[in-house]
């Protein structure tokens, strides 16, 4: 209540000062005449009432003064102002406004365009119905690395798991698709029958997998993608039942899948898979295959299954698979994850020490910028004295120099916005084809506000040490011509190479990050 | 003995800047009336949170003054 008050109070002073401040003024008036009147009543002349009442008012400066503090906008009020002259005091400046503003939107730019990848690829949920019970099944080689599930270990996982709504297996592969006379490579996905129950989407059209299809000998079928159905066929209503070909063989189209539906990422057509993999399909072949992998393993839990639970299972699972095909399973074991872990899995690591790499960058950006309002600080010396002399205290003179480099950062992050969203269209060509969940890259509100965010706390990172040290002055050194070489002067040259050495410390260990990311790089290319 | 007494006096413009703060406690209410002789004047009332207000700071002034008073006494 208090507060309500007191922001209405403030606002109507802010809105109406001039009328706030007369009433103000005729209040004082007229406690001054009362008292004059009252002195005149005890025996003064006019003149002397007059005098005596003034005087036991004490300073009409300091009391009004004192009033407008209560009863005006406050801070909001020296807030604006402070706005005001520090823009004022950037349009005077404009070489130096210049070079700030360029320097921070670069270290800005770069942040915003790391975060929007950061956040399309680790922050945001999967956009699935069943998002949060889909988990990954990983099969894993001796050392511990992810090969591909076989497809004998995968149906024994689908017999004798019981934590699982739908266990699906996905093998994906390119192939040649033509209908009518064009033909094109597209992504196309084998699944088993239960694929899309996996993920709870609806078909937007038709019909997706029934559990017979799996089978051999059934007929093909195939379900398009959103995307496909409208560029190939133009959203044709008519398409199921039609026929397409992939890789020569017709497949008759039964269902086209939801807008943005699209796993794995830009799969264009699913057909069931084990109608091509006939090995599949006898119990000797899938015995034979036991030792050779290509499958990927998603699942559903069924409500109330923990990952934890659903892996414990697993484990004693593949145990006695191990028991059962010493000959080729003795080295396996799985994982279960969840299936955001799975899509974002080795690319976190890499994508943090990303985002270290450009906060460092932003960091020296910062360095730069308080060196420069340092340098700068030195010719306001003046100024800053002047107003100290007049009465500003320090907590004001401070108050103002960040509101001044906030808004340099502020305009330093706006620049840095544009940047970045040219960075994020620059990252989205030079990023790896194979990189998880890389088509939801963009600047969204969350980046925005993270821009947002990372500007105002730069500002006072970079305006708050050159605000202490300008404003912690002699005064007497300072207004006199001379003052050149004064204590002020040394203190803020030490903080000046102070903020030279952290640059180079930040360099440094920009570059030896730099390098040894690229050594790993280089190990990563070598073993692939 | 002039200095000691200026010393000491509260100036009386200073009233003005603390009855604003105090109404905008919520204490106080105002509103502009004309005085018995006849001139355009600010008139103040106490409102009942201000009566509450009060009688917690009368409380505490008393506490305060027994408290002194106990300390100047075992002096």
């Amino acid at each position: 209540m208090y507060w309500l008050r007191l922001t209405r109070a403030r606002l109507r002073g802010l809105v109406r000062k001039k009328s706030v401040e007369r009433e103000v003024e005729e209040e004082l008036r007229f406690h001054l005449r009362m008292r004059a009147e009252e002195n005149v009543r005890s025996g003064m002349t006019p003149d002397e009432a007059e005098r005596a009442a003034q005087r036991s008012f004490g300073s009409w400066a300091r009391v009004k003064e004192a009033s407008r503090d209560v009863k005006g906008g406050g801070m909001l009020e020296t807030l604006i102002q402070d706005v005001t002259f520090g823009l004022r005091m950037l349009r005077k400046n404009p070489g130096f406004t210049l070079t700030a503003v360029m320097t921070l939107a670069l270290g800005i730019g770069a942040n915003t365009a790391i975060f929007s990848v950061v956040n399309a690829v680790l922050l945001r949920p999967l956009q699935y119905p069943n998002a949060e019970r889909l988990v990954a099944v990983e099969e894993l080689n001796e050392k511990g690395s992810r090969v591909q599930v076989t497809p004998a270990n995968f149906l024994d996982w689908r017999k004798q798991s019981t934590v699982f709504e739908h266990l699906a297996a996905i093998f994906a592969r390119t192939s040649n698709l033509s209908a009518g006379d064009e033909s094109e490579r597209i992504d196309l996905a084998m699944t088993s029958a239960n694929f899309f129950q996996v993920f709870g989407v609806k078909p937007q059209l038709g019909r997706f997998f029934v559990p017979d299809e799996e089978k051999a000998g059934h007929n093909p079928v195939t379900v398009l993608s959103n995307g496909l159905w409208q560029h190939r066929f133009g959203g044709d209503q008519s398409v199921v039942g039609k026929n397409i070909s992939l890789d020569g063989q017709t497949y008759t189209v039964v269902g086209v899948a939801p807008a943005g539906f699209q796993y794995p990422d830009k799969t264009e057509a699913w057909i069931p898979l084990f109608q091509l993999v006939p090995m599949m399909s006898e119990q000797q072949d899938v015995e034979r295959a036991r030792g050779f992998g290509f499958l990927s393993a998603v699942g559903l839990l069924k409500p109330g299954v923990s990952v934890k639970e659903a892996h414990e299972e697993m484990t004693v699972i593949t145990a006695r698979l191990r028991q059962q095909y010493p000959d080729t399973n003795n080295k396996r074991s799985d994982r279960v994850v969840s299936l955001h872990t799975h899509l974002v899995g080795d690319s976190s690591a890499a994508l943090l020490l990303l985002l270290g790499a450009v906060a460092l960058v932003l960091l020296i950006a910062c360095a730069n910028v308080a060196n420069l309002l340092l340098a700068r600080a030195a010719s306001r010396q003046k100024e800053i004295a002047v107003r100290i002399t007049l009465g500003a205290t320090r907590l004001r003179l401070v108050r103002q120099l960040l509101v001044e480099s906030v808004l340099l950062a502020l305009a330093g992050g706006a620049v840095g916005l544009l940047l970045g969203a040219w960075g994020v269209e620059l990252m989205k060509r030079l990023l790896p084809v194979d990189f998880p969940r890389a088509q939801g890259i963009e600047v969204d509100l969350r980046v925005l506000g993270f821009a947002l965010l990372v500007s105002f706390a730069t500002g006072v990172a970079f305006g708050f040490a050159p605000a202490l040290q300008s404003t912690r002055l002699d005064i007497n050194e300072s207004l006199k011509e001379s003052g050149r070489d004064s204590a002020g002067d040394a203190r803020r040259n030490r903080v000046r190479s102070l903020l030279v050495v952290s640059e180079v410390a930040l360099s440094l260990v920009l570059l030896v990050g730099a390098g040894l990311l690229f050594r790993s790089f280089m190990r990563l290319q070598s073993t692939a | 003995m002039q200095m000691s007494e200026d010393a000491l006096r509260v100036e009386e413009g200073s009233l003005y800047p603390a009855l604003y703060r105090i109404e905008q406690q919520g204490w106080i209410t105002s509103e502009w009336g004309v005085s018995e002789n006849n001139q355009r004047a600010k008139f103040y009332k106490l409102t009942r949170a201000g009566r509450k207000q009060l009688q917690v700071e009368e409380e505490n002034w008393e506490r305060l003054a027994a408290a002194v008073f106990k300390v100047m006494q075992t002096t």
